[in-house]
């Protein structure tokens, strides 16, 4: 063996390796979906809350195998260019890159991003607890997590989608392509889902209170943990160093300063302005990473930190103004992901102004990071809007009221969550 | 299904590895699995919804441990 020979082999097992950590660390995320989710719920509706997120990992990873991964190298030029066919053929599901090779790391890419893809279909987890129905969630979540996001992706997270190519676009930590997008296409879901029985009486919001807080609270911790995995996996590892996906120089030192001050200013905000409400105080640390998400490899860590404190301190206000148009988003997706994801693009635009781009490509401008915005906005917006209207219409979207009523856990669910307590019929469930 | 006689030089291992249409096979019956458990879910969904709103178990027999009393 050559000592280039080597060097090869030695670049392919620590890229494996470093996306093999990035991986399991974005698994967290989903452990943290899971008991955030299970904790916003009443006790009723708890177990289909975690089947819920549980199937939603399960069919995403699988449909993203199956047609997911394919989008990504199909459209980043699409619709200035055409559709790559040729070039993506490789990546369809019986292509010659997807499964076991000796002389490919295809594979570990596809799974980081396949996590990528599971973690933008349980944004909108959350936020259509305890009414809709699980198969249409899942249909909308695959829509979600192995279509809509990844075409977002080629167009805004690939060294040669258009947005780069064509108006200087950038965002290191997926603002656009996963939060804003899962936000925007959670709203469209919830205009056609509408609210839980009893969230507006006589159109006044009704708080309809979680039934474990504290649960919530770790669901919310976990995925903090998950969130360096994410974030590890925005960075491409070469044996020659660390870059962007736009392709420039960094180093995952540049994302601790980042991440570590926008969890820290998000939530310092959060509880300022929502006067030390714990939900959306946790929320703010969120709300403040994804604030900061598209120039994390560029911010001063005390300027991530300012972005970071003002986009933790608009989600309680934006959360309100969502509620006075009857929206009933349980967990705020709509608001931290959506809103501070637009947020944090539209800040990027002026605070990153003048930084150029690898090659000839354009550099950072105001108008290229707004336009890319309200972009990925509609391109998430309208499919949620169409489908979950479509479903709507064929009876297939929300779940029966008297089954709402009772709870889910009643019906769908073989199996009590707390059977020493009060049961889901209302009767102690073990006397 | 080897794709391989031997180790040296093999770059794609997989089983099917040459045969577009053995992994189109392949991808066919997973996918039909795939549709197939999100079809049982609707039809379990709904015949779960129905007895409920009748008061009447989701599943016949005794309740197994730890499933719901009827409503």
């Amino acid at each position: 063996m050559t000592p280039e020979d080597t060097l090869a082999a030695m670049e392919a097992v620590i890229t494996d390796l470093f996306y093999w950590v990035s991986i399991a660390l974005m698994v967290a995320i989903h452990a943290g979906f899971l008991a955030y989710e299970v904790g916003a719920s009443r006790s009723k509706n708890v177990l289909a809350a975690a089947m819920k997120n549980l199937l939603t990992f399960a069919v995403v990873i699988a449909t993203f195998f199956f047609f997911g991964w394919w989008f990504y190298y199909a459209f980043p030029a699409f619709p200035f260019g055409g559709i790559d066919f040729s070039g993506a053929a490789a990546y369809l599901p019986w292509g010659e890159e997807m499964g076991p090779r000796t002389d490919s790391v295809n594979g570990i890419f596809w799974g980081a991003f396949a996590l990528f893809a599971a973690t933008t279909g349980s944004i909108m987890s959350g936020a259509v607890l305890e009414r809709i129905r699980t198969s249409a969630f899942l249909v909308l979540t695959t829509l979600l997590g192995s279509v809509v996001w990844i075409i977002g992706a080629a167009w805004a997270w690939h060294g040669n989608g258009w947005m780069l190519t064509e108006w200087g676009w950038h965002d290191f930590g997926a603002a656009g392509c996963v939060h804003l997008i899962a936000g925007a296409f959670t709203l469209g879901v919830l205009l056609n889902l509408g609210p839980r029985i009893g969230r507006f009486v006589d159109g006044k919001a009704v708080t309809i209170p979680p039934h474990n807080l504290p649960l919530t609270m770790l669901g919310l911790m976990m995925i903090f943990i998950g969130f360096f995995g994410f974030l590890m996996g925005c960075v491409v590892y070469t044996n020659t160093g660390y870059f962007s996906i736009f392709g420039n120089a960094t180093t995952l030192s540049a994302i601790a300063f980042s991440t570590l001050m926008g969890l820290a200013g998000g939530i310092i905000g959060a509880y300022v302005s929502s006067k030390g409400e714990p939900f959306w105080t946790i929320s703010g640390g969120l709300a403040g990473v994804i604030s900061v998400a598209p120039g994390m490899d560029l911010y001063h860590p005390a300027l991530a930190f300012v972005v970071a404190t003002v986009g933790g301190s608009l989600i309680p206000y934006l959360g309100r103004l969502i509620e006075r148009f009857g929206i009933d988003d349980v967990v705020g997706a709509v608001t931290v992901h959506g809103g501070c994801a637009f947020y944090g693009i539209v800040v990027s635009g002026f605070l990153l102004w003048g930084y150029p781009n690898v090659a000839d490509l354009p550099g950072i401008t105001p108008m290229g990071q707004i336009g890319g915005a309200v972009v990925l906005a509609v391109l998430g917006f309208v499919p949620g809007y169409l489908v979950s209207l479509g479903l709507k219409k064929a009876g297939m979207l929300r779940i029966p009221p008297e089954v709402e009523l009772a709870g889910l856990d009643l019906s769908e669910v073989p199996a009590e969550a707390y059977p020493e307590s009060i049961g889901t019929a209302g009767q102690p469930a073990i006397l | 299904m080897s794709p391989i006689d031997s180790w040296d030089g093999a770059t794609a291992v997989f089983t099917g590895a040459g045969s577009t249409a053995l992994q189109v096979l392949f991808v066919l019956i997973a996918f039909a699995m795939l549709v197939g458990f999100l079809a049982k879910m609707v039809l379990h969904e709904r015949h779960a919804y129905a007895q409920m709103i009748a008061h009447e178990p989701v599943e016949a027999g005794p309740a197994v441990e730890g499933e719901p009393s009827v409503y």
